[in-house]
């Protein structure tokens, strides 16, 4: 009984501590609540996420904050198309030892917890395969050796939706392989206001955040999210939403399986964010449009009237 | 934190608390069928043969059965439909909590989110309400229903209020079809005269027959009048010479006359004038 007790506290301690992450990052991002919620929710489902919006917005500011409130080591990648696979796993180097020279990796930026991929579209299709098969695998393979990336391991991309010119786009099957697309928008108008004033104010803009959990305690949270128990009906609901999309309309391509997993696992975590013990249908709602919209494609018909991946999945719903 | 025992015994007690609602609407609906079937046979007065044997009438009986035939069968759908997922709808603070708790219960999850899940669902329980699961707009309707056939059904038998589907209504009882009437007479004009008086809208010469001789008869009799008023005392005689119409002495005479307060400028004169003209014709 006793260690049953110590369970629910570390339980709520957990909880406590993921609301204390969301407020140290409102001391440097103001706004976005609902963009730092899933992108929680997302590295709570030890999943990778697919950051969206015009420039100067905050992508990497936000990331880099999510992870030193949660005590992650952070590296940023801005891709570009002369971007070599090597310059993110890493390589193999000489080095001079007493014993004589011999080879010795040299980890690349993707020896991290949080990896801020900017501008993923930039990078050269390989230099993408080797980003996402890492991702995929959890490793990476260098002239033959096979090494271990640190645990929890995030890689949390962007992409510019205006500056299509020079870009590769991802393709169907590696952006499947995002747990989420995370929309930014533009900051309210009093939000804006808040943000010019909290950094024209000071030279160092780097304001403090205290780290309040621990990469072990943020996998001991991964791994109740997944003990999350979900009721057969709302678990039926996520799957049945997500095969709708095979038979949508206006779409040309549903969601793979792999979908199905997503969105019941950021159910669970959305629910776990919220201090809840179980899944309720709002959060398969909630999440339904951040998991989906990057892994449907509208047809031709209705991307000339306008229709977006959100339309047609908020249909669904 | 809890295990998936406690729950599914709590889920059990949820269960009961459906059944103990759905017994309450099948007592409801049990009354209700019996004083419709009890009321419905006193008024529309069909002819039930009766069994010696029993205590209470035929009717009461029928009515008996008819009230423990719809009681039952309320209770049986009631007590499928009020079921745990009726509660959680009644209780929907509690319903996806505790549906993904009989869930993990019934998976024999058993590890640390689901222990969690469990605690908070029999919280959650101990602080739902099982009285949401009577309608009580529906429960109060019935109520009333049964109070006005229960009022009706005094009445009814009070009354002997009957309609006699076989001939014409009746108040104070029916003896049955009417023994004068014969198969060849015609039948009434319309069914309306059922419930309408059965005088005024009936042919009269139905009534009163085919037109006949009378019997003379054979008692003679000797019949006697009296000049005696028989409102006054004994001894008073009538005199009949001077009733009837009042002879015309009896009669003063009035004039009619028209009196205009607005237009009458000296009421003496006219007043003088009025006494002269009645002596006038006091003297002719």
């Amino acid at each position: 009984m006793t260690e049953n007790l110590s369970d629910d506290e570390a339980v709520q301690r957990l909880q406590d501590a993921l609301d204390a992450v969301r407020d140290e990052v409102r001391k440097r991002i103001v706004g976005q609540e609902a963009v730092v919620d899933q992108l929680l929710a997302c590295m709570l489902c030890d999943g990778n996420a697919l950051l969206e919006s015009t420039p100067g917005l905050g992508k990497t500011l936000l990331v880099q904050t999510l992870a030193d409130a949660t005590s992650l080591s952070f590296s940023r990648v801005q891709n570009t198309p002369d971007l070599m696979p090597s310059d993110v796993t890493g390589t193999d180097i000489v080095r001079d030892t007493a014993e004589g020279q011999e080879f010795v990796f040299d980890p690349g930026p993707i020896f991290a917890n949080v990896v801020l991929a900017d501008e993923i579209n930039r990078a050269t299709p390989k230099t993408q395969a080797a980003l996402l098969e890492a991702m995929q695998e959890q490793q990476v393979t260098v002239t033959g050796d096979t090494y271990d990336l640190p645990e929890p391991f995030f890689v949390l991309a962007t992409q510019n939706p205006i500056e299509q010119e020079g870009t590769y786009p991802l393709p169907e099957a590696q952006r499947d392989r995002f747990t989420m697309k995370i929309l930014l928008d533009y900051p309210e108008d009093d939000e804006e206001t808040e943000i010019v004033d909290r950094y024209t104010r000071r030279l160092d803009d780097d304001i403090p955040v205290e780290p309040v959990l621990t990469p072990e305690s943020f996998r001991d949270a991964q791994r109740l999210v997944r003990q999350l128990p979900i009721a057969d009906d709302v678990r039926d609901r996520a799957v049945g939403v997500v095969r709708e999309t095979r038979q949508a309309d206006r779409l040309n391509y549903g969601a793979s399986p792999r979908a199905s997993m997503d969105l019941v696992l950021a159910s669970k975590a959305r629910a776990f964010l919220a201090g809840r013990s179980h899944v309720a249908p709002d959060d398969v709602e909630a999440m339904a449009r951040p998991v989906l919209r990057h892994r449907v494609v509208v047809d031709f018909r209705a991307e000339r009237e306008g229709v977006a991946p959100d339309d047609v999945v908020g249909d669904l719903l | 934190m809890t295990d998936p025992e406690t729950l599914d015994a709590a889920v059990d007690e949820v269960r009961r608390e459906g059944y103990k609602a759905a017994a309450v609407f099948a007592t409801a609906d049990a009354v209700l069928a019996l004083l419709v079937v009890d009321v419905g046979l006193t008024v529309v007065a069909v002819d039930v043969p009766s069994i010696s044997a029993l205590p209470v009438g035929t009717e009461g009986l029928i009515a008996a059965v008819a009230g423990l035939a719809a009681g039952l069968a309320s209770g049986v759908v009631r007590a499928r439909r009020n079921g745990v997922e009726r509660f959680e709808a009644a209780n929907p603070e509690l319903g996806a909590a505790l549906r993904s708790a009989r869930d993990a219960a019934h998976s024999a999850h058993d590890d640390t989110m689901a222990r969690r899940l469990y605690a908070d669902a029999l919280d959650r329980l101990s602080e739902a309400s099982s009285g949401r699961l009577l309608d009580e707009r529906r429960l109060a309707l019935r109520m009333v229903v049964v109070f006005v056939l229960a009022v009706g059904s005094i009445h009814v038998t009070v009354a002997g209020v009957a309609l006699d589907l076989a001939d014409s209504p009746t108040v104070g009882g029916s003896d049955g079809p009417d023994s004068d009437q014969q198969p060849d007479d015609p039948p009434p004009e319309s069914s309306d005269s059922l419930d309408s008086d059965p005088i005024s809208n009936t042919d009269g010469s139905t009534v009163l027959g085919d037109p006949g001789e009378v019997a003379r008869g054979d008692e003679a009799l000797t019949a006697n009048l009296s000049d005696r008023s028989g409102a006054e005392s004994g001894d008073q005689r009538a005199r009949y010479e001077n009733s009837g119409h009042p002879s015309a002495e009896d009669i003063s005479p009035e004039r009619a006359g028209y009196d205009d307060p607005g237009s009458v400028e000296d009421p003496e004169l006219v007043r003088e004038y009025a006494l002269r003209m009645s002596e006038e014709n006091d003297d002719d």
